[in-house]
């Protein structure tokens, strides 16, 4: 089993990547990929939240954002990257490998 | 449609003999098959990459790269868990002799010809692949871990059935 922790912290200045997990000392919302689905397609949080992508497929995927302003990166099967998101919007996002696979995040003031 | 239909009369036939030579296939032989299918689809886009200038095309043949890749790396890591050794047998060495055959036939076009006759392929051979590992391997295999990596391989391979339907349509190939 291959663990990938990365940390993306999102906000108006852009993406800056990280290397622990959380920063905010909340506990992170989890984003499961199973059988090529986001679980759940749409997710709400505060800014400043964390939102964990973990894969449970064979199957590499990644989380990226519409405008590729953020993303996850390549995550092999049972690999997970957080993303921080500081500024309140909605983020489309899809898996760049199964362009198919989409979901949303909702990020509330 | 002439291809897509006798793509899907192989598949009935090849799944019929799937189903008949599954009836004597022990577990090491189904795992041997079945990570044979993945290596050759894995060829299938090794040549794609090499001969097709097409956007949509190369981007299937990385994903079937990326895809097939981690599933049998997957298996790999179970064989190597069980500490047995998978089997080959007349299933595979019949899928090997038929992706040649293909291969053969794919190398020979370029263009647009190529890229129809790729997606095609594609589409048909992951019909009978999926056709065999849900209907005959999974059905028939004895050991769980392997039935469960069947099982979740099948979904991934049930996806590159919808994008390859999905990148025929798209090409247009008449």
């Amino acid at each position: 089993m291959r663990l990938t922790r990365r940390q993306v912290c999102f906000g108006a200045g852009g993406a800056i990547v990280g290397s622990a997990l959380p920063a905010s000392g909340s506990t992170p919302v989890v984003v499961d990929i199973r059988s090529f689905v986001f679980e759940p397609a749409e997710i709400t949080i505060r800014a400043g939240e964390t939102i964990v992508w973990i894969n449970h497929d064979f199957a590499p995927h990644t989380a990226t954002d519409d405008e590729v302003n953020w993303d996850t990166g390549e995550l092999e099967k049972d690999a997970q990257a957080a993303i921080r998101f500081d500024t309140p919007g909605t983020y489309p996002y899809f898996c760049a490998y199964h362009p198919h696979m989409t979901g949303t995040v909702i990020v509330t003031a | 449609m002439k291809t897509l239909t006798l793509a899907a009369a192989i598949a009935v036939g090849f799944v019929a003999q799937s189903a008949s030579a599954a009836d004597k296939m022990n577990d090491l032989e189904i795992a041997h098959t079945a990570y044979t299918a993945g290596q050759l689809d894995i060829r299938y886009a090794h040549l794609a990459l090499a001969v097709s200038d097409n956007a949509e095309v190369r981007a299937f043949a990385e994903t079937m790269i990326r895809d097939h890749t981690a599933v049998n790396a997957a298996a790999g890591d179970l064989i190597t868990k069980l500490n047995v050794t998978p089997q080959d047998n007349d299933l595979s060495r019949t899928l090997v002799k038929g992706a040649a055959d293909k291969r053969a036939e794919l190398i020979s076009l370029s263009g647009k010809a190529f890229d129809c006759a790729y997606a095609q392929n594609e589409l048909g051979y992951h019909q009978v692949v999926n056709k065999t590992v849900e209907g005959v391997f999974i059905p028939a295999v004895t050991v769980e871990p392997l039935k469960d990596l069947l099982s979740d391989a099948l979904v991934t391979f049930k996806v590159h059935e919808g994008h390859a339907e999905q990148m025929v349509n798209g090409l247009q190939c008449g």
